[in-house]
């Protein structure tokens, strides 16, 4: 009486704990699938997070002229390697020769 | 050769002179126009026309000559550099002789006004309240004159100068008083703007007297100095304002005007830089 009161139970807890499973696995198979494409997608917007330009830091170094730029002096403050070349290719030695005067006259400009 | 220095026009003339030459002219000709073009002075025809409610006056034939080279540096910086600032440079407290400015609490409000003006030949016509300020460029226009008149070989009006001497070299000096760069000017006139020199506090920021006409206020620029080379030493002056109100597009600019011959700039990390145009000594 018992064993049979019983055995229908526990078919549906057989089939209770089944449909559990699968739908465990399935939704778990899924989830995966589902952060795998949200990481995909989310890549390219890391980058834009960085780039904020802070408008109160003044310009690093002048814009290039079409016809170059001398470089006289390079600044105090540290600067990055990528800097330091731009700085190289911005020189430019194609000015004329200034002409060796016997006695040049000197002046001083310090601005007004 | 022999060099001589007087004081005129808030600032110190020296003057290089062939060794018969007297200076005297060359101070006479800067008190002078001192007298008819400064906004220091309470009596100067400028501060007349400043004051009057007229629009339409006929000014001196030395007046006319400033205020025509006046707007040919206004066409050629494109408005950067317009005497019309006058009131602007006043109101952000540089309104007396710069050995007594004072720093300001707050920054002045002022309604926008109307700054067009023009010139032809002796009559001025101007907006009432457009109060022209002739500084720099008055400076720069009697060195040039007292060069043509052959009053001197060399007139260096407090770094703005000109000079007919072919051999003349000009070393440009950075805030520390050491020199950044040495340029050949020959024949010619270099002139240097500077935010270092003439600047004061406001509202505990930095100002200085060079006023962006876009903005109304001190022009913000990472440049410290900027020298320009040029025929004459206005336009030198005109043209070392605009770079140093352009900033970063201010050797770019430079680099496309016939009428300036070389630049130097001195960056606010004390890099010196140049146009390839200017003849590095």
């Amino acid at each position: 009486m018992i064993r049979k009161r019983f055995l229908p139970l526990r078919g549906l807890k057989i089939v209770a704990w089944t449909v559990a499973a699968v739908a465990w696995v399935t939704a778990a198979i899924a989830g995966r699938a589902v952060a795998a494409t949200a990481t995909d997608t989310a890549t390219p917007t890391g980058p834009t997070t960085t780039q904020t330009v802070d408008t109160t830091q003044q310009a690093a170094a002048p814009a290039l002229p079409q016809n170059g730029l001398i470089v006289i002096r390079t600044g105090s403050t540290q600067t990055t390697q990528t800097q330091q070349q731009q700085q190289v290719v911005r020189k430019v030695v194609v000015q004329a020769p200034v002409r060796q005067a016997p006695a040049p006259v000197r002046q001083r400009s310090a601005g007004s | 050769m022999h060099s001589e220095s007087f004081r005129a026009m808030g600032t110190t003339v020296t003057v290089t002179l062939e060794d018969t030459t007297p200076s005297f002219e060359v101070r006479n000709l800067f008190g002078h126009v001192e007298q008819i073009c400064s906004r220091f002075l309470d009596h100067s025809e400028l501060n007349r026309v400043n004051r009057s409610p007229q629009t339409i006056m006929d000014v001196s034939p030395l007046l006319a000559d400033v205020l025509a080279v006046a707007n040919t540096a206004r066409r050629l910086t494109g408005g950067l550099v317009d005497p019309a600032v006058g009131q602007l440079v006043a109101a952000w407290g540089y309104d007396r002789t710069f050995s007594e400015v004072t720093d300001l609490d707050e920054p002045p409000v002022l309604p926008p006004t109307e700054t067009e003006w023009k010139v032809e030949g002796l009559r001025l016509y101007r907006p009432p309240g457009v109060h022209l300020d002739l500084g720099g460029i008055a400076k720069g226009w009697t060195a040039d004159l007292a060069v043509e008149l052959e009053l001197a070989t060399i007139v260096n009006a407090g770094g703005d100068l000109r000079s007919r001497h072919p051999d003349t070299i000009v070393d440009i000096e950075d805030p520390n008083g050491d020199i950044a760069a040495s340029v050949h000017v020959g024949d010619g006139a270099l002139a240097t703007s500077s935010v270092v020199k003439r600047a004061w506090m406001v509202a505990n920021r930095h100002a200085h007297h060079i006023i962006d006409p876009r903005t109304g206020a001190p022009g913000a620029t990472p440049i410290l100095s900027a020298s320009v080379v040029a025929d004459q030493a206005a336009l030198a002056e005109a043209g070392a304002k605009a770079v140093l109100l352009l900033g970063e597009e201010g050797l770019s600019w430079a680099d496309e005007q016939d009428w300036i011959r070389g630049v130097v700039v001195i960056w606010q990390d004390g890099s010196v830089y140049a146009t390839t145009g200017t003849r590095v000594a």
